[in-house]
């Protein structure tokens, strides 16, 4: 079994707004493999973000552990964040606009964060970027010309500029239609599988997923459902599994605990390699 | 496992000189208000600087300049009888001198005197010349003067009589004549030991106004070559045994040379040749120069105080504004910093681009600086010094270390907001970015209170410090009493801001209005977007008020006091030998006299006093006539107090009217009777009133009495004095003084002659009061500039932060003119906030301060006491325009600052 890019055990993240405390991820569990893609999916307040600030080394953790490339997140010193973010991940903000420095062309918007290559290293890594992305054509083009698709085919080049381990991206389709979203995430694909990157995408959206190898579902502050796509039959269908943690801890769809209508107390019965859960209120199943 | 810390070597593939030149041409508008503020922050001190330089300067020089003969020095040894002695003693003096004070002063001449002589004969008749003779050798005469009739004198010290020659107008006071001989003697010389001199040429100079002329031959001097003199001096020495023969050497400040900073040197230099000369070589030295050099530094050192006042207020004002706008500027780039830091740049490389951003702004806003301060300098020194050009060369040089001063601490600014800014996190950025602060550490609960009281004993303490006895005590600059009024404006600046969300709540006095309802509730939530400008303007509002009223009150005191000092339009002041008409002669030739009043001033003593008591007998009706007073002056008015003198008293005794002070030192009050003497004669008198502002007249510095005329004139006759006339006419002229004066100092009779006009014009050119005026008029124009630079560049950041806002707003059907129309409401609240806050910090300083705000502390410079005084057209001509620059610059961010493109802000917020 290789060892994950980015492992995380019973992480735990609280922070404080002006008069509460928020606990916004509450032990959560999550591995990914190098290269591979994970769409991370959940309501809004579900710890989505937070996670993402975690991982890309913006937040620190409360508590639990968070390794990403072998590093130690909730042990790193202020400076070796700031080398963290520039060497190891890289961030795709929500908004396209916001990855881009307006004062800077598509070419040197590329180019900036390249310090540890030589300036014609540099210029031909920007250039695969940018080709690679399909927009070798605006490489003279400021941000404030550019498309919604245009700017999120930059912001995704820019991000890839140091190669990085794991690159992040927090709803990088949210402002693009359906068909360009396909465009690019096709492209941000083939960009991940030539680097050898992984990458952690939120996202609300279903056909961002179809893009991920993976699909974990976030409820409360943990993961709560992987989804995987498998072939049957010459058909994709997805195979949705609930995380257990290393206590022993699953959180059941909702719909499940609706119909069950359960609350508070159930009863679980081992039967043979199942385990069948019951209200609280049953009576107990004779064995 | 940890790995090996992580680490960011290398090069980054653009420089952070092309981001930061980037960064500022992309945004060019933010780039240059950025460089106008820090432009003004360097320009206002080394403004302040050199035209304290200048004035310094202008003034030294002024003085020395005006001072003439007095200013020059004479060293002198006695007993020098031939070349060699003559030679050596210069030779020695040079040394002396060039050790001491060095190229300061520049040799005027050198001479060898002796005398001097009384004319015995002349052409062998007696004759006793009007004056005295000396006999004197210049070596340098002939460079100086031509011959007017005769020839050079040059008997090779052989021929008898010896030939001299004189100035044609000292010849002519002496009814000497070409050829005429004249025999000299001393005081104890016989007759008959006479020794005798030939004139063989008269000269005159060939530039009467060269400084030579403060050292050189007088018209009693008959010059001789050197030789000559030997022998005549060899000559006499047998005649007479008493005669005084000497060798000197005249010196004059180099005033091209001279400078303030040098003037301490210099009477250092003087004292120490002095004892030199006096002590060790027993020669005379002869100067008042180091006793006016340091009267004058004294005068400078204590009247500092209220122009550094001026000018650290002023400074307060500046390093907020920068900071203030820094502040915005550096909020401007927060996207873009918070992006960077996201992407790993480290604190210190943001740091670095920003700073680097500043540096290059510097540049232009250097040479912005450095020609606004040599302009305002050049307008100060303009006004005041005939040679502007040389004092602009000379304050040139204190440009460079002004300004790197000024650089150094506008680094220091902006290297304390730089850091601040960028040693957040990237959390706190993003939290900066998504809702701006509502709390400030000045909104602590009680604090706007406990501010508000602090300013009490600052103030209290800075009044006590200001006071001109404890600025005559202070040995230094008093830098806690510069900063504790400064201090106290900055506090109660605070406190006041507490105010601001309650004049938002007025706009709901604006009934049913969307736009003043949204303007309100903003304010008043959110306090504290605009309260750093708020408070800027409120500082600027206080600084302009002040500087206005402390130059209108300034100016009107100080003309007051000159009006005070001279009594009316001109003074006449008769010597005590004219004849008793020649006043009223004078009266008669003079046109266009409106008023006039005679006074006799003369010196009484009371009995029990050794202390003399300046008695003025005036006329009560004309002298009320005529005489400047102001309104308060006295109380009761003077009018009342002089128809007391008026009033015939059967008692017999003389009402007089006397000063508070003469009656508490001679233990009397008002009722008290006491004896007035001249001489050995006595006159009762009563003190009928207390009357301590008569024009001319210091209390507390010197003792007086006021009485009738004609009562005064009965005293003094009383002493078997005859003639007593009075001895000064004060008069009132409508249309030309200069011809008045002209008309008077052409009588004999007159000693001399006041007039008001010329004074108030000298007073107002005082180099203090025009750096005060400097001083106050910059304060005035920064304040106003960089209260509308902060304003502009504030609201246009405001209004482009609120775009996404306005445009959601606009998106769901809100008209775009009460997002304008709201924005606007706002401005206009923070205006009158800021009017009415600066208004009544300037009215604080102005009551607690002012009045012990003396440019001054001698008598003449404080009395009349201060009254505060404002020139109300220029008050309203100031605010107008502040309005008027702050309504165009709110039409213009109204035009360019809340044009919403709602499409494209929608887009962007996705």
């Amino acid at each position: 079994m290789t060892e994950p890019i980015v492992e995380c055990e019973g992480l735990v993240h609280i922070y404080r707004t002006a008069e509460v405390e928020v606990v916004a991820l509450q032990g959560l569990d999550l591995r990914v493999e190098p290269g591979e893609v994970v769409a991370i999916v959940g309501r809004s307040g579900s710890g989505k973000t937070t996670l993402m600030n975690v991982i890309a080394g913006v937040e620190e953790p409360t508590a639990g552990v968070a390794r990403v490339g072998g590093y130690d997140l909730a042990r790193m010193t202020e400076r070796e964040r700031e080398s963290y973010r520039q060497e190891l991940v890289g961030y795709v903000l929500q908004h396209s606009q916001a990855n881009l420095a307006g004062d800077l062309n598509a070419l040197e918007n590329v180019l900036l964060p390249m310090t540890q290559r030589s300036t014609e290293e540099s210029r031909q890594r920007a250039a695969f970027l940018l080709e690679t992305m399909r927009i070798d054509e605006l490489a003279a083009s400021y941000p404030g010309e550019l498309s919604g698709g245009e700017a999120e085919r930059l912001a995704v080049a820019i991000a890839m500029a140091n190669q990085p381990k794991v690159l992040l991206a927090d709803e990088p389709t949210a402002e693009l239609d359906r068909a360009t979203a396909d465009s690019v995430l096709r492209d941000l694909r083939q960009l991940l599988r030539e680097s050898g990157s992984a990458a952690v995408i939120v996202t609300h959206d279903t056909s961002v997923e179809r893009h991920a190898d993976r699909v974990i579902q976030i409820r409360d502050g943990r993961t709560s459902t992987q989804t995987r796509w498998l072939e049957q039959a010459g058909e994709v269908v997805a195979d949705e599994l609930l995380i257990m943690d290393r206590a022993g801890r699953i959180q059941l769809p909702r719909a499940y605990v609706e119909r069950l209508g359960a609350r508070g107390l159930i009863r679980a019965h081992l039967e043979g390699d199942e385990i069948r859960l019951r209200r609280g209120d049953e009576e107990p199943l004779d064995e | 496992m940890r790995r090996s810390r992580l680490s960011i070597a290398g090069r980054a593939p653009i420089p952070l000189w092309t981001l930061a030149v980037r960064a500022l041409s992309r945004h060019k508008a933010l780039a240059a208000a950025q460089c106008i503020a820090m432009a003004l922050a360097l320009a206002v001190p080394l403004s302040l600087r050199l035209v304290a330089d200048g004035a310094a300067q202008a003034g030294y020089r002024s003085l020395l300049g005006a001072r003439g003969g007095s200013s020059i020095v004479i060293v002198e040894a006695a007993g020098v009888a031939n070349p060699a002695g003559f030679a050596e003693f210069q030779q020695r003096t040079a040394r002396l001198v060039d050790g001491q004070v060095g190229a300061d002063l520049q040799l005027v001449t050198t001479y060898a005197r002796a005398g001097s002589f009384r004319t015995n004969t002349k052409n062998g008749k007696a004759f006793a010349g009007d004056a005295d003779l000396t006999a004197a050798y210049y070596p340098d005469l002939l460079t100086h003067v031509a011959l007017a009739s005769g020839v050079w004198p040059d008997g090779k010290g052989v021929q008898s009589p010896i030939p001299v020659a004189l100035s044609a107008s000292g010849a002519a006071q002496a009814g000497l004549t070409i050829g005429d001989i004249v025999c000299l003697g001393t005081l104890t010389t016989p007759p008959d030991r006479s020794w005798c001199v030939r004139l063989v040429g008269t000269w005159q100079p060939v530039k009467p106004s060269d400084a030579y002329w403060q050292g050189g031959p007088t018209n009693t001097d008959v010059t001789l070559s050197a030789s000559d003199y030997y022998q005549f001096l060899a000559t006499a020495n047998r005649a007479a045994g008493d005669v005084r023969f000497r060798a000197g050497r005249v010196y004059q400040p180099d005033l091209a040379r001279l400078s303030v900073a040098g003037a301490q040197g210099l009477v250092n230099g003087l004292t120490q040749l002095r004892g030199q000369i006096e002590i060790q070589q027993g020669g005379t030295f002869l100067t008042s120069l180091d006793h006016t050099i340091q009267v004058f530094l004294d005068r400078t050192r204590v009247n500092r105080f209220p122009i550094e006042l001026v000018a650290a207020s002023l400074l307060l004002v500046v390093v907020y504004a920068l900071a203030l706008l820094s502040q915005n500027y550096l909020d401007a780039k927060l996207q873009q910093s918070l992006l960077w830091r996201t992407r790993g740049w480290r604190r210190e490389r943001l740091a670095s681009f920003l700073l680097l951003q500043m540096g290059i702004l510097l540049v232009p806003a250097m040479l912005l600086a450095v020609a606004l301060a040599l302009s305002a300098d050049w307008l100060l020194v303009t006004r005041e010094a005939a040679t502007p050009e040389a004092l602009i060369v000379s304050s040139a040089g204190l440009v460079a270390p002004g300004l790197a001063v000024g650089i150094a601490l506008l680094l220091i600014v902006e290297a304390a907001l730089v850091i601040r800014f960028s040693r957040r996190s990237v959390l706190e950025m993003r939290s900066a970015m998504a809702r701006p602060s509502s709390v400030a550490w000045w909104r602590w609960r009680n604090l706007d209170l406990a501010l508000a009281l602090l300013a009490i004993p600052l103030l209290s303490e800075a009044q006590l410090r200001s006071q001109v006895a404890v600025r005559n005590a202070s040995s230094g600059q008093d830098l806690i009493g510069l900063a504790l009024p400064v201090a106290a404006m900055a506090v109660l600046g605070l406190a006041a801001m507490r105010l601001l969300p309650l004049f938002a709540r007025a706009t709901r006095l604006v009934p049913k209005n969307l736009a003043a309802r949204l303007s309100g509730l903003r304010m008043t939530r959110q306090p504290t977007e605009h309260a750093g400008l708020a408070l800027l303007l409120a500082l600027a509002v206080a600084i302009g008020a002040f500087a206005g009223v402390y130059s209108a009150t300034e100016r009107q005191n100080s003309v007051d006091r000159v009006a005070y000092n001279v009594g009316a339009d001109l003074l006449v002041r008769y010597d005590d030998w004219a004849p008793p008409d020649a006043m009223a002669n004078d009266l008669a030739k003079i046109e266009h006299v409106t008023s006039s009043t005679r006074v006799l001033r003369q010196k009484l003593y009371a009995a029990g006093s050794s202390t003399g008591i300046t008695a003025l007998g005036v006329d009560p009706h004309s002298f009320l006539a005529t005489v400047w007073t102001r309104e308060g002056l006295s109380t009761p008015a003077l009018g009342q107090l002089l128809t007391r003198l008026a009033t015939p008293r059967s008692d017999g005794l003389i009402p007089v009217l006397m000063s508070q002070a003469t009656m508490s030192r001679l233990g009397i009050k008002t009722g008290s009777d006491l004896y007035l003497y001249i001489g050995s004669r006595g006159s009762k008198a009563i003190v009928v009133g207390a009357l301590d502002y008569v024009p001319t007249l210091y209390p507390g510095a010197e003792d007086f009495l006021v009485m009738a005329l004609d009562q005064a004139l009965a005293v003094a006759s009383s002493n078997g004095s005859f003639n007593v006339a009075p001895n000064e006419l004060w008069l009132n002229v409508s249309g030309d003084h200069l011809a008045v004066m002209a008309a008077f100092q052409r009588d004999p009779n007159v000693a001399f002659v006041q007039d008001r006009d010329a004074e108030q014009a000298s007073a107002l050119s005082d180099p203090l009061f025009l750096e005060l005026q400097a001083n106050l008029a910059i304060g005035f124009v920064t304040a106003l500039a960089l209260a509308a630079l902060a304003f502009t560049v504030h609201f246009l950041m405001a209004a482009r932060r609120r775009l996404p806002e306005h445009a959601i707003l606009e998106a769901n059907g809100l008209d775009p003119d009460v997002v304008r129309t709201g924005m606007a409401i706002e401005q206009v609240i923070v205006v009158v906030f800021a009017l009415a806050v600066g208004c009544l910090l300037a009215v604080t300083l102005v009551v607690w301060l002012l009045p012990s705000l003396e440019l001054g502390t001698g008598a003449s410079d404080l009395v009349p006491p201060t009254i505060l005084h404002a020139d109300w057209p220029v008050l309203g001509t100031g605010a107008l325009v502040a309005l008027g620059v702050t309504g165009a610059l709110a039409w213009a961010i109204r035009r360019a600052g809340t044009a919403v493109d709602t499409v494209a802000e929608l887009r962007r917020l996705g």
